[in-house]
C-alpha cells in the first residue's frame, strides 16, 4: 500500500493526525512523510495525536536536529533541509526517498501540489499537465486503474461500436483467442462498409 | 461461511422480484467539468456565481427544463429523495436545474457544487442499461455544444480523483437487514470486490439508518460505462439473493429474535408519541423483512405499506409526501401548542401519528405457530 500523503513510497507506519472538527484520521504514511508532517505540519494547524514508532525506526525521532542539522537552517526551504536529510538517512543506511513537501502549485488555479495529494482532488486540467506522475499515481491507487476504457468524446454511436470493437479484438488476440479476433475483424470491416446514417448514428435536436 | 460468490439467478429478470423487495432507490450520475474553467472550488465566487447562472440559462432555453435553485422547500426535499447534495453542502454559486423530459426520462443537473455539472438520474428503476443510455446521450448532447475538460489517457476531468474516467458513478440503496444479522455483510463486501463494486460502511458500532446499505462503484475509469452497469447489475442481484436466503434463514432458524424485532416494532409505533427518523427507519426496517417474508396477513394496510415506499418516508422532510396536504394539517392542528411551536417536535409527532396505523398489521397463525414452537 502506498503511503497517503506523497502516493510515491511504501506506507510503512500508520499515523493519527486531528482534523479541524477534531475527529481523528488515520494515515497509512511513510517514514518521511510522517515525521515530517509531525515536525512541520503544526504551521498548517496538523496536530499528530499518535504516532506508533515502525518495528525497523531508527533510534529516536528523525528530526534534523537528532541528525546534526540547525533548526536555522529550515528557513531556507524545507525542501533544502530534508535533502539534506535524506543524505544523512542514506549515511546511516536508511533508505528514504526525499519526502515530497513542495512549494509548488498549478500555475492556472494555484492549487498547492500538497493539497491536491492531500485531499484527492484536483484544481483544473491543468493540474493534471503539471503534475501528471503524481495525479496518475493516486488515480491508480484510488480506482485500481490508471488509464481510460472508454470511448473518447463526440463519437457517433458507429464510431464508438468501431472503437468497442477494436479494443475486444486487442484483447482477443492479447489472450490469443484469434478465431475471436477475426470474427472482430469481420464486424469492424462491415461497419465501415456502412455508410453514417445506416449505422443509426444519432443526430442533434 | 457462506458463499457469497454463487447465486441461483442466471439473469438480472430473473433477480428482479427479489431486487425490487431488497432494494431500494438508485442513482446514477455523470459527472463533467467545462475544458475551459478551473473547476468550481478554485473558481472566485463572484465567477462562480456568474458561471453558473449562464450555465443553468444555458440549459433552460435548450432543453424543457426548470430552475429550481430559488425554491427553499424543494431544495429540502429534493435532497434525500434524489440523492442529490443536501442543502448544507451546497456552495454559494450552487444550482439545481431539472429536465423533464428528456426521451422519456427526467434529468438533473446540479451546477456549480464540486464539479461543473453532475447530471443524474434517480428513483426506484432496475433497467439499469436502459437509463444509462438515455444518461449518456444527454451528456454526449450537451458535451458537443459545451467542451468537456477530457485527456486521452485519463477520461473525463473530475475534482475527485475517484471520478476521473468515465465520471460515472452509480449508487443503489439495499436493505440488507438479514446480513446485517447474520454479521455476512463483510463476507459480502468481499464478493462484491469481484465487481467493481464497494459496500459503504459505517464506522464501527453505528448502523445507517434502517439497514440501508449503499453499493457503489469502485471505479470510474477502467472501462466503459455500459460495462460498469453491467457488472453493477450482477453484484446487485447477488446481494439481493444473498440477502433473501439470509431472510429465509431467519425465519426458520431464528423466529423468535425475528418475533421480539416485530414486537418492538410494533410497540414503538403504537405507544410513541414522538418518533424519531431514527426509530422510524429502525422499525420500518424489520416491518419490511417480514412483509417481504409474508408474515403478517394479507390485509389492506398490509398494501398501504407495500406502496409507500418506507425507505423515503421515514425522512424528515418526505414523509409529509406521503401524506396529503388535508391530512398533515389535521395531524398538525391536532398537535399540542407547545409542540406545533418547534418544527423538530411537531415533525416528530405527526410522524408518530402517521406510522401508527402499520402497528396494526397482524400475524399469520403459520408464523405464529413456529415462534410457539420453539
Amino acid at each position: 500500500m502506498k503511503c497517503e500523503i506523497c502516493h510515491q513510497q511504501e506506507a510503512q507506519t500508520v499515523w493519527f493526525r486531528k482534523r479541524e472538527d477534531g475527529t481523528l484520521e488515520e494515515l497509512y504514511v511513510c517514514h518521511a512523510c510522517a515525521e515530517r508532517e509531525r515536525v512541520f505540519g503544526q504551521e498548517r494547524g496538523i496536530q499528530v495525536a499518535t504516532m506508533e514508532e515502525p518495528e525497523e525506526a531508527p533510534q529516536g525521532p528523525l528530526t534534523p536536529e537528532a541528525l546534526g542539522l540547525p533548526r536555522e537552517m529550515l528557513g531556507k526551504g524545507m525542501q533544502e533541509a530534508f535533502e539534506q536529510l535524506s543524505e544523512k538517512l542514506q549515511e546511516m543506511g536508511i533508505t528514504a526517498q526525499v519526502p515530497l513537501v513542495s512549494d509548488e502549485a498549478c500555475k492556472q488555479c494555484g492549487m498547492p501540489l500538497d493539497e491536491i495529494r492531500l485531499a484527492s482532488r484536483i484544481g483544473c486540467a491543468k493540474c493534471l499537465e503539471q503534475f501528471r506522475a503524481t495525479i496518475e499515481a493516486m488515480i491508480e491507487e484510488a480506482q485500481g486503474c490508471g488509464s481510460y476504457g472508454g470511448p473518447p468524446p463526440n463519437l457517433s454511436a458507429r464510431q464508438e461500436a468501431l472503437e468497442r470493437l477494436r479494443r475486444e479484438r486487442q484483447q482477443h488476440i492479447a489472450n490469443e483467442d484469434y478465431r475471436a479476433a477475426k470474427q472482430c475483424d469481420e464486424a469492424i470491416k462491415a461497419l465501415e462498409a456502412q455508410p453514417e446514417e445506416e449505422a443509426g448514428e444519432e443526430t442533434a435536436e | 461461511m457462506m458463499a457469497f460468490t454463487s447465486t441461483r439467478f442466471r439473469s438480472l429478470e430473473e433477480a428482479l422480484p427479489t431486487l425490487s423487495v431488497v432494494g431500494c432507490r438508485t442513482q446514477m450520475s455523470l459527472v463533467r467539468n467545462l475544458a475551459s474553467e478551473v473547476f468550481p472550488p478554485q473558481m472566485k465566487a463572484r465567477d462562480a456565481q456568474r458561471l453558473g447562472r449562464e450555465l443553468a440559462a444555458f440549459f433552460c432555453s435548450h432543453y424543457k427544463a426548470q430552475d429550481l435553485t430559488a425554491d427553499p422547500n424543494f431544495g429540502k426535499i429534493v435532497g434525500p429523495q434524489f440523492g442529490l447534495s443536501m442543502e448544507a453542502d451546497r456552495g454559494p454559486a450552487y444550482r439545481l436545474v431539472c429536465v423533464e423530459d428528456f426521451k422519456g426520462c427526467e434529468i438533473w443537473i446540479e451546477l456549480m457544487s464540486a464539479n461543473h455539472f453532475t447530471f443524474s438520474m434517480s428513483g426506484i428503476f432496475w433497467d439499469f442499461e436502459a437509463k444509462m443510455a438515455v444518461l449518456q446521450s444527454f451528456v454526449d448532447e450537451v458535451g458537443k455544444k459545451l467542451a468537456f475538460a477530457y485527456d486521452a489517457k485519463l477520461g473525463y476531468l473530475t475534482t475527485q480523483m475517484t471520478l476521473i474516467g468515465t465520471g460515472l458513478r452509480i449508487r443503489t440503496w439495499m436493505h440488507l437487514n438479514a446480513l446485517y444479522r447474520y454479521n455476512y455483510l463483510e463476507a459480502l463486501s468481499h464478493a462484491m470486490e469481484a465487481f467493481g463494486v464497494f459496500v459503504e460502511m459505517d464506522e464501527e458500532d453505528t448502523l445507517p439508518d434502517g439497514h440501508l446499505f449503499i453499493l457503489f462503484n469502485r471505479s470510474a475509469i477502467h472501462a466503459t460505462t455500459v460495462e460498469i452497469v453491467a457488472a453493477f447489475e450482477q453484484a446487485l442481484a447477488l446481494a439481493a439473493y444473498h440477502e433473501m436466503t439470509c431472510r429465509q434463514r431467519l425465519y426458520r432458524e431464528r423466529p423468535f429474535e425475528l418475533y421480539d424485532s416485530l414486537e418492538a416494532a410494533r410497540a414503538q409505533l403504537s405507544s410513541r408519541v414522538l418518533l424519531s427518523e431514527h426509530n422510524a427507519f429502525q422499525a420500518l426496517s424489520n416491518l419490511q423483512v417480514a412483509v417481504s417474508l409474508k408474515i403478517f396477513k394479507s390485509e389492506p394496510i398490509v398494501k398501504d405499506f407495500q406502496e409507500n415506499p418506507w425507505f423515503w418516508i421515514c425522512h424528515d422532510t418526505l414523509f409529509f409526501l406521503a401524506a396529503k396536504p388535508e391530512t398533515f394539517h389535521a395531524m398538525w392542528r391536532g398537535l399540542p401548542p407547545s409542540i406545533r411551536e418547534h418544527r423538530e417536535l411537531s415533525v416528530s409527532a405527526c410522524r408518530a401519528i402517521w406510522f401508527r396505523k402499520y402497528a396494526t398489521m397482524t400475524y399469520t397463525k403459520n408464523f405464529l405457530k413456529k415462534v410457539q414452537s420453539v
